[in-house]
């Protein structure tokens, strides 16, 4: 059940509420299937560990690598490319958006958890 | 009244590059990796002496020739690229020459790189719409590849050269497609993301804009070559092309759904990627179109339009969202309907 939720966190709590409310444990979701498809109005709030893994599951290295300090010339996954797709996870998955100028934030997990914080979107 | 889209052409230059052309330049890189990260296998780039005047001719020419239009009725030229022949005079002047066009046609430039097509057709639909023009011949054409330093990854690996042309007229008579609404927007906030920093006014050419650096990583270029923050003009589109969509969707009083196609520029695949999956639209949607050619800025949406309708692609009746993005930043979105009955060009591509 861990596993499930931590390649699956940005879903909004009524889902949650909905996977944890399943008989027996077991959910009537595939494991694959997409759940984010969150509220607009309501969107996702995360921890800073739901950060660190969708940080980690976005650049596809392991969240224990990860820590406030990590900085994208730390690991080879977190190049142009891979702070693209960080970009990319923020504006679909979170409709976040990065001011213009802003994008260095993108660098870091600090950066990336200020963001989130700014929006007032970090619990 | 309506402004009516009759013909799109286009030409690009002979000589390709190929992924593997760069890596042997540039041993660390990879054929694989630069297609994983653009979706871009070769590219066209020009000749040395082959100028964006000298490709916009080409894509003219095919254009007219198809077309068969009376070259005296061409009331107006509109030259757009970033990459012109001259800073004086303007290069529409000398394709009116080039292409036998009236001295009563109007000629003039338009400096917009991404944004231009759309752009030119929101400009030929007003002229049209307006009573100004019956006939305005648009040429979109960029040799991006002179701007770019071959050993710099975001950039090398990209652009493509290559022009298109577009006629559009008042005459309903054998179009192919009537020009809808436009939307368009501009914040110059991003100038300095996509920029050639030196060689106009502003910055003129000298030995120290000559001297090559290389940035936080390894790309080398001088302050005369094209640099982009691919990361920040990322950010820019993933906002301002799903939000300008949006605004000319409300304008038309369409849904999404209702679009068959989104006929973006062809920017890269990683970005045209992301904005079907920011958009949420269906795969068949948002075509893709750039693994043989590369992004070739200004005349990226006509050759992917034409390439469309030769390949059965686009049928009567469709409805078109054209996007154009960019350099500036500079946006436009066009919408276009496909005539229910166009001319055999549609049925066969020719």
């Amino acid at each position: 059940m861990t596993e499930f939720r931590r390649s699956h966190l940005g879903i909004r709590a009524s889902v949650t509420v909905e996977f944890f409310n399943c008989a027996e444990g077991r959910c009537a979701l595939e494991p694959g299937a997409d759940l984010r498809q969150h509220d607009e109005e309501n969107p996702p709030t995360m921890t800073f560990h739901d950060v660190i893994d969708r940080i980690a599951e976005t650049l596809q290295i392991p969240a224990d690598q990860l820590n406030l300090e990590s900085r994208a010339s730390d690991f080879d996954a977190w190049d142009s490319l891979g702070t693209m797709s960080l970009l990319l996870m923020l504006t679909s998955d979170y409709e976040l958006t990065v001011p213009q100028g802003e994008t260095q934030k993108l660098l870091s997990v600090r950066g990336i958890v200020e963001l989130f914080e700014r929006a007032g979107r970090l619990s | 009244m309506n402004a009516y889209l009759h013909r799109v052409h286009y030409y690009l230059p002979e000589t390709v590059r190929t992924n593997e052309d760069l890596v042997k330049l540039n041993p660390t890189w990879s054929a694989d990796e630069i297609f994983r990260r653009t979706g871009i296998r070769q590219r066209h780039i020009a000749a040395p002496d082959e100028t964006s005047g000298d490709m916009g001719v080409r894509a003219a020419e095919n254009l007219l020739a198809e077309s068969g239009i009376d070259r005296e009725q061409i009331d107006v030229l509109i030259f757009c690229s970033q990459s012109a022949d001259y800073y004086i005079p303007a290069t529409a002047c000398v394709l009116q020459r080039r292409l036998a066009l009236s001295k009563s046609c109007a000629a003039f430039d338009v400096s917009l790189g991404c944004s231009a097509f759309t752009y030119g057709l929101w400009m030929a639909r007003s002229l049209v719409l307006g009573g100004g023009a019956r006939h305005v011949l648009l040429v979109t054409s960029d040799k991006m590849t002179q701007y770019c330093s071959l050993h710099d990854m975001v950039t090398a690996v990209i652009f493509g050269d290559g022009a298109a042309a577009a006629l559009i007229s008042a005459d309903e008579q054998g179009a192919l497609a009537t020009i809808g609404p436009s939307v368009l927007g501009t914040d110059g906030r991003g100038a300095e993301s996509l920029i050639v920093p030196a060689g106009g006014s502003r910055c003129p050419r000298s030995a120290e804009t000559g001297r090559v650096t290389a940035d936080a990583n390894g790309n080398l270029r001088n302050a005369e070559q094209l640099y982009m923050d691919g990361t920040e003009v990322f950010n820019f589109t993933l906002s301002a092309v799903p939000a300008g969509i949006r605004r000319l969707l409300a304008e038309i009083k369409l849904e999404k759904e209702a679009i068959d196609l989104f006929l973006l520029h062809q920017a890269n695949g990683f970005m045209l990627d992301a904005l079907r999956r920011s958009m949420k639209l269906k795969p068949e949607q948002l075509p893709i179109d750039l693994a043989e050619i590369g992004n070739t800025t200004s005349a990226s949406i006509p050759i992917l339009f034409r390439r469309l309708v030769d390949r059965g692609g686009i049928t009567p009746g469709m409805r078109c969202v054209l996007a154009g993005f960019g350099v500036g930043y500079s946006w436009a979105m066009t919408y276009v309907t496909i005539q229910s009955s166009p001319d055999a060009f549609l049925q066969h591509g020719s």
